[in-house]
C-alpha cells in the first residue's frame, strides 16, 4: 500500500513537470510593430514554433546533460548552486520552526480549552490563520521597519541573515500544525486508554505526551505535505518582498514579468531556469510527501490493530 | 434562523460591505473622480505619496504614488472588487459541482477528470501555478483578458472544490435512505436533486464562504506580485509603452508594494486591510455556518 502510494505520488509529480515543461515553451514571441508610431502587436501561435522549442530544449538536454545556459554565460545549474543554498536555509529553518513550535502552539491550545483563557488560545490561532498569508508578512516586516530598525531584514550578507525570513515564512504554516494538533488531542479527549492510564496513577503531563501525543504524531506529521507547500508559496511573497535573493526570488526574475514594453526589446524569460527552479521546488514537496506517507504508515502505534 | 457568534460577526460584516458598496460614493469625503496631484504646494513643496492626514485635505489613508486619494479608491473599488471575487467562485462552482455528482460512485472517466486536476493543481502552490498560467503570452495582450484571468483563476481550484464535494457524496451515496431511493426505483436524476443535491447543500454552503474568501486572498497574493486582472497597454513614447493597472480594485492597489513599503507604508498596509477585513467576513460566516448546520445535524 505505501509503495503503490509513493509510486503514485512520484508519477504524479513527474505529470506536473512534464506540464510545466510543456506550458514553459510555449512559443513566446511578441511581434512589436510601430505602425504610425502606435506600437502594435502581433501574437501567432504556431504548431511548428511549438515542437521546435520542445526539441531543441530536449536534444540539448541529452548531448550536454545541462538544462541549459542562462544569460549566455552560467549554466542553470551553476545558478541553481548560487541561490538554491540560500532558500534551502529558509525552508528547512521555517519546516522544522512551523512543525516544532506548531506543535507546541497546538498542546498549549488544548490546555486552554477547558480554561477562562481559552481565547488566549485556540482564539488567537482562529484568528491569526483566518487573516490573509500575505498581511501578515507585510504586518511583520511593517513592525521590524517601525519599531526594530537596527534589524537588518533587507540585508543578506551574514551568514545568520535567514534566519528573519524564515520566521516570517513560518508564522502561518505554524499555525497550521498548531490547530490540527489541538484538534487531534481534543479529538483523543475521553477514550479508554486515558481512563485506564489515569487510573494507574500517571501525571496528567504523562498522559498527555506519553500516551495522547503519541497517538497523534501520525496523523500531524501526515500533514507535512500541505506544510512545505504552504512555505513555498510564502518564501515567494517573502523573497520578493525583502528582495532576498534565494531560488524563489530567481524564479521571479527568470519569468520576467515586466511590466514595461519597448520595440526591440529582447525577451528575458529564461525557460531553462524556471524548469530548473521548479524541479527543485518539487522535489522538496515530494520529500516532505514521502515524510507525510511514511509517518501516517509508520507513527501511530495502533497501526496494527485494525488488520 | 441563524444563531452562531461568528455568523452574525460576518454578517454584520458583510452588511458593513454592502452600505459601503452603496452608500460609498454618495459620502462626502469621497472623491467621485480621484484626482491624481503629484505636487503640493503648502508652505514649501511637498511630492506624492502623501502621509494619512485628518485635516487639511481629508485622506484618512493617505495618497499613493500619483497623489491619489486611497481612502476614496478603496471605497470606489469595493463594488469590484466583491464582484470579482463573487464571480470567479461562482465559475469554479458550476463546474465543480456537476462534475463531483457526475463521479460520486468514485469510478468513471469523469472521476478521474476531478481526481487527476485534483492533483496536478494541489502538487504546486495555488499562487505558483496562476503566475505561470497568468503569464503565458496570448492571454497578455488579449482583448478579452480579463474573462480569461477570471477563467482561470476559477479553474485552478475546481479540483479541489470537486473533490470536497464528491468525497462527501460519496459518503452520501452509502447512505441507507439513498440506496432505498435507488430500490423505489428513482430516476438518476431525480436522485442527485432530491437525494443528493439536499444532502450536500450545507456543506457547499460553507465551503462557497470559505472558497470566497481564498479567491480573495489569491487576488491579493497577486496583487502583491504586480499582477492585475483588468489591465490595459498605454504607450508613452514613439517606441515604449507599460502595462497599466485600469481599476481601482484593492488587489490592483497592491502592485506598487515592493517599491513603497520602506517609504510609504500606507500604500501597501490600507489595501491589504480592507483585503483582510472582507476575508475575516467571508471566514466569519463560513465557519458560522459550519457550526450551524453541525449542531442542526446531532440535534
Amino acid at each position: 500500500m505505501l509503495a503503490r502510494n509513493l509510486l503514485k505520488a512520484l508519477l504524479m509529480y513527474s505529470v506536473v513537470m512534464i506540464l510545466i515543461v510543456l506550458i514553459v515553451f510555449f512559443p513566446r514571441k511578441l511581434d512589436v510593430m510601430l505602425v504610425d508610431g502606435v506600437m502594435q502587436f502581433g501574437y501567432s501561435f504556431s504548431w511548428g514554433q511549438y515542437y521546435e522549442n520542445l526539441k531543441q530544449f530536449t536534444t540539448y538536454v541529452i548531448e550536454n546533460k545541462s538544462l541549459g545556459v542562462v544569460n549566455g554565460w552560467l549554466t542553470v545549474e551553476e545558478t541553481l548552486k548560487v541561490f538554491l543554498p540560500q532558500s534551502l536555509k529558509v525552508i528547512i529553518a521555517a519546516f522544522f520552526i512551523s512543525i516544532f513550535v506548531g506543535l507546541y502552539k497546538g498542546i498549549f491550545d488544548y490546555k486552554q480549552s477547558s480554561r477562562r483563557t481559552n481565547f488566549l488560545g485556540n482564539g488567537t490561532t482562529f484568528i491569526i490563520q483566518a487573516i490573509p498569508d500575505f498581511f501578515l508578512i507585510i504586518l511583520m516586516i511593517l513592525t521590524i521597519i517601525t519599531f526594530f530598525p537596527f534589524i537588518p531584514i533587507f540585508s543578506q550578507g551574514e551568514w545568520y541573515s535567514f534566519i528573519i525570513p524564515a520566521i516570517i515564512v513560518s508564522i502561518y504554516p505554524t499555525l497550521y500544525i498548531a490547530r490540527i494538533t489541538s484538534t487531534q488531542v481534543s479529538n483523543e479527549e475521553g477514550m479508554q486508554y486515558i481512563q485506564v492510564a489515569k487510573s494507574k496513577g500517571l501525571t496528567n503531563r504523562m498522559v498527555l505526551y506519553r500516551h495522547m501525543l503519541r497517538n497523534c504524531y501520525g496523523t500531524i506529521l501526515s500533514h507535512c505535505s500541505t506544510v512545505m507547500l504552504l512555505i513555498i508559496s510564502n518564501l515567494l511573497m517573502v523573497e520578493y518582498l525583502l528582495g532576498y535573493k534565494g531560488a524563489a526570488y530567481r524564479l521571479f526574475e527568470a519569468l520576467s514579468h515586466s511590466t514595461v514594453i519597448t520595440v526591440g526589446q529582447r525577451h528575458n524569460f529564461e525557460g531553462e531556469l524556471i524548469i530548473g527552479i521548479c524541479f527543485c521546488f518539487l522535489v522538496l514537496v515530494l520529500i516532505s510527501r514521502i515524510i507525510s506517507e511514511l509517518a501516517s504508515n509508520y507513527l501511530d502505534p495502533r497501526r496494527n490493530e485494525s488488520i | 434562523m441563524i444563531k452562531e457568534k461568528s455568523f452574525i460577526i460576518g454578517a454584520s460584516m458583510f452588511l458593513f460591505l454592502i452600505v459601503v458598496m452603496i452608500a460609498g460614493p454618495y459620502m462626502p469625503f469621497v472623491d467621485k473622480e480621484i484626482k491624481e496631484e503629484t505636487l503640493r504646494m503648502e508652505d514649501g513643496f511637498s511630492r506624492a505619496p502623501f502621509p494619512p492626514s485628518l485635516s487639511g485635505p481629508f485622506e484618512p489613508f493617505g495618497t499613493d504614488m500619483l497623489g491619489r486619494d486611497l481612502f476614496s479608491m478603496i471605497v470606489l473599488g469595493t463594488t469590484e472588487t466583491i464582484f470579482l471575487v463573487l464571480f470567479i467562485t461562482m465559475i469554479r462552482y458550476v463546474i465543480a459541482i456537476p462534475l463531483a455528482l457526475a463521479s460520486i460512485k468514485q469510478k468513471g472517466p469523469f472521476y478521474w477528470i476531478l481526481t487527476s486536476w485534483n492533483n496536478v493543481f494541489s502538487a504546486i502552490p495555488t499562487i505558483f501555478s496562476a503566475i505561470i498560467l497568468m503569464n503565458l503570452p496570448f492571454f497578455i495582450f488579449s482583448e478579452h483578458r480579463a474573462i480569461i484571468v477570471i477563467v482561470i483563476l476559477a479553474l485552478i481550484e475546481v479540483g479541489r472544490v470537486g473533490y470536497i464535494i464528491q468525497q462527501e457524496g460519496y459518503l452520501v451515496s452509502n447512505e441507507l435512505y439513498v440506496q432505498a431511493g435507488i430500490t423505489v426505483g428513482n430516476r438518476p436524476r431525480h436522485l442527485y436533486l432530491n437525494y443528493y443535491l439536499p444532502a450536500l447543500l450545507p456543506s457547499i454552503c460553507t465551503n462557497f464562504f470559505m472558497d470566497l474568501g481564498r479567491v480573495l486572498l489569491l487576488i491579493g497574493q497577486l496583487g502583491l506580485f504586480s499582477i492585475f486582472i483588468e489591465q490595459s497597454w498605454i504607450q508613452l513614447s514613439a517606441g515604449a509603452g507599460e502595462i497599466q493597472n485600469m481599476s481601482y480594485n484593492w488587489a490592483s492597489i497592491l502592485g506598487e508594494t515592493r517599491t513603497t513599503i520602506r517609504k510609504a507604508p500606507w500604500i501597501t498596509f490600507f489595501p491589504a486591510l480592507a483585503i483582510t477585513f472582507t476575508i475575516l467576513c467571508f471566514y466569519f460566516i463560513g465557519e458560522g455556518l459550519r457550526a450551524h448546520f453541525t449542531r442542526k445535524q446531532r440535534a
